[in-house]
């Protein structure tokens, strides 16, 4: 239970999780896709995922802060600071990616989910990641969660967010194996051919 | 080179959650920042023939 007086930084501090458990929903339709689907995910791709994680360490950092002390202005400034760094380059990414199959009759690296292909919802996820921080920035006096605690709820979202970052720590090691870069069109796990388990 | 950033990434979620000192928590995600855009670099790079 959220234990502030004041509405408006109650939902200032419902916005942190909100934020990162949208990213880890996210990162977990990449997962979806990757194993559900059968697509690998190529060097950009795995890239993009990093950003969102570490745009995500803002807001983490921000509830970390909340469960030991209260919330100051700077522990606000830098959570969301270090969100929208970190979705600026993400976002160069997802649009070098998207550059890259853009012209005609090229038709996208994997398949389209509602419409749009992976790194297309990638820039869209970064976009908003850049404006809920902005706007968290600009409002940051009504928004700062000053007082706020939720133990279990903020418990549950950092495991999440834990466990995800673990996942995909195995994820990216698998696919690359012992080598020091993916490869451009991943086609196989390379750890398993590295370690002879599959031939 | 990614599963290591991812692993830095990871170092750097529990150094957040311990409370380490705020120096040091933005150190380490800018090195795994800045790695990662090397490596993007690298991507965007690696298949041009740059003849400075």
């Amino acid at each position: 239970m959220l234990v502030n007086t004041r509405p408006v930084n109650r939902l200032g501090f419902a916005l942190l999780h909100v934020y990162v458990l949208g990213m880890c929903a996210v990162l977990t339709a990449g997962f979806l896709v990757q194993f559900i689907l059968g697509e690998l995910p190529c060097p950009l791709c795995v890239l993009q995922r990093i950003f969102m994680m570490l745009a995500a360490i803002g807001p983490i950092y921000i509830i970390a802060r909340s469960r030991v002390d209260a919330v100051t202005t700077r522990d606000f400034a830098t959570g969301y600071g270090l969100s929208i760094l970190a979705s600026v380059c993400g976002a160069a990414v997802s649009a070098r990616h998207i550059l890259l199959h853009i012209k005609p009759p090229d038709p996208g690296y994997g398949s389209a989910i509602f419409g749009l292909h992976p790194y297309t919802w990638a820039l869209i996820t970064f976009t908003v990641s850049i404006v809920v921080a902005g706007v968290n920035l600009v409002l940051s006096h009504e928004l700062e969660p000053i007082d706020s605690r939720a133990p279990i709820l903020s418990t549950i979202v950092l495991w999440i967010f834990g466990a995800i970052i673990l996942a995909n720590v195995f994820v990216a090691f698998a696919l690359e194996g012992f080598h020091w870069f993916l490869p451009s069109d991943p086609t196989r796990y390379e750890l398993f051919y590295d370690l002879r388990i599959l031939k | 080179m990614d599963s290591i950033i991812l692993l830095i990434i990871f170092v750097v979620f529990v150094a957040t959650i311990k409370q380490l000192p705020r120096p040091k928590l933005i150190g380490m995600w800018a090195v795994a920042t800045v790695t990662s855009l090397l490596i993007f670099a690298h991507h965007a790079t690696s298949t041009l023939n740059l003849n400075f």
